[in-house]
């Protein structure tokens, strides 16, 4: 009896779903009949920061070696690639140099992300993010260019961008330093 | 009957279609700039500074009993190495003539207790240019600056001219100071 119930009720949806179909058909309960309904969907591919890294990172006093850690969250669920360029090779200050001194400092950045697949992971210095010359695995102006994410997506996976430096092979002038770095994660064409 | 049988139909397309109209998670932009900063502080320092002694050991006067330039000029001291990290950074100089402190003031003409020099500070950084400063001098710019220092002296010229130095010990000094700036 219950069986019965479920091959009427399996019959009458398939009734009503095909009477949505361009054609009908006449059908008798307890005449089974298989009707088979295609349906397809598309999940939009999306690829951008869930939690973007701080706009600001403030090394303080670059005279001392030291690091600093910021850290985002992504979201991309089709593969992508992460790129980045420094604007100026290194943490530089306006200040005109004297004979024996120096107004850019560089620094080491190492990039980390975890994808389903594994882990994307590379250390460059800054004077490597300024042109494809530089050699950098995940350096990249344009589309196109960066560290492939592979097979791997990143559903809100937390990421890191290690800032390192050192002592300066001359002495560093006095003054601000700055750079700026641009971060790009966006889906793989 | 029916109209259960059909009600559950429509359940089942709506569970089906569910997942196509889903709104998609919000994302921030994927592009984010991230201002990096740092800062160096204005600072003089070196190694191996300390204050110098120069002995002249030859008589400030001649056999004429003048005084006589070739005893101190060009006696030099290095005072050790200095760095300044200030693009602006300045130097001042000061200095005292080579005075005989238990002489008379009270003198005749042409003795004096005084004999007049000229300090130079010499700045020769590690690479470039030295830079020198003749006089003294109040916050001359120096820039930033790594290397050496010295102090040497000049001839004090015509304020020493037909001039005889009473007998006597005579000091003097020079000092200079430097001043980070930006």
């Amino acid at each position: 009896m219950r069986r019965g119930a479920v091959l009427i009720a399996g019959a009458a949806w398939l009734l009503c779903a095909s009477a949505a179909a361009a054609s009908s058909t006449t059908t008798m309960v307890g005449d089974p009949q298989t009707l088979t309904i295609d349906v397809t969907g598309q999940v939009a591919g999306r690829c951008g920061f869930s939690a973007p890294p701080v706009d600001q990172a403030h090394l303080g006093n670059l005279e001392t070696p030291g690091s600093m850690t910021v850290d985002f969250t992504v979201n991309c669920n089709t593969p992508f690639r992460v790129r980045a360029v420094s604007a100026n090779g290194g943490l530089k200050t306006s200040s005109v140099t004297g004979d024996g001194f120096t107004n850019l400092l560089d620094y080491s950045l190492r990039l980390q992300l975890a994808t389903d697949t594994g882990a994307l992971d590379a250390t460059c210095n800054a004077d490597a993010l300024v042109s494809a010359a530089g050699g950098c695995a995940y350096y990249g102006a344009t589309a196109g260019e960066g560290l492939s994410s592979g097979t791997g997506v990143s559903l809100n996976t937390a990421g890191a961008l290690q800032f390192g430096w050192t002592t300066a092979p001359q002495r560093l002038v006095a003054g601000a330093y700055s750079d700026t770095l641009t971060i790009v994660v966006e889906a793989r064409s | 009957m029916n109209r259960n049988i059909l009600g559950l139909g429509a359940a089942a397309l709506a569970l089906i279609a569910a997942p196509m109209s889903m709104a998609a998670p919000s994302v921030a932009p994927p592009i984010q700039t991230i201002n990096i900063g740092g800062s160096v502080d204005l600072l003089c320092g070196g190694s191996g500074l300390t204050n110098a002694t120069l002995n002249l050991t030859n008589s400030l006067a001649n056999a004429q009993g003048f005084i006589d330039d070739t005893a101190y000029v060009g006696k030099s001291a290095s005072v050790g190495s200095l760095w300044c990290n200030g693009v602006n950074s300045t130097a001042t100089v000061t200095h005292v003539n080579l005075t005989n402190t238990t002489a008379p003031n009270a003198i005749s003409a042409n003795f004096t207790h005084v004999v007049t020099f000229v300090p130079q500070v010499t700045f020769t950084p590690t690479v470039g240019t030295p830079v020198v400063i003749n006089g003294d001098v109040t916050n001359t710019v120096i820039g930033a600056f790594t290397g050496s220092a010295s102090v040497s002296l000049l001839s004090g010229g015509t304020a020493n001219n037909n001039l005889r130095p009473l007998a006597g010990a005579y000091a003097g000094s020079v000092s200079f100071t430097v001043t980070p700036a930006s």
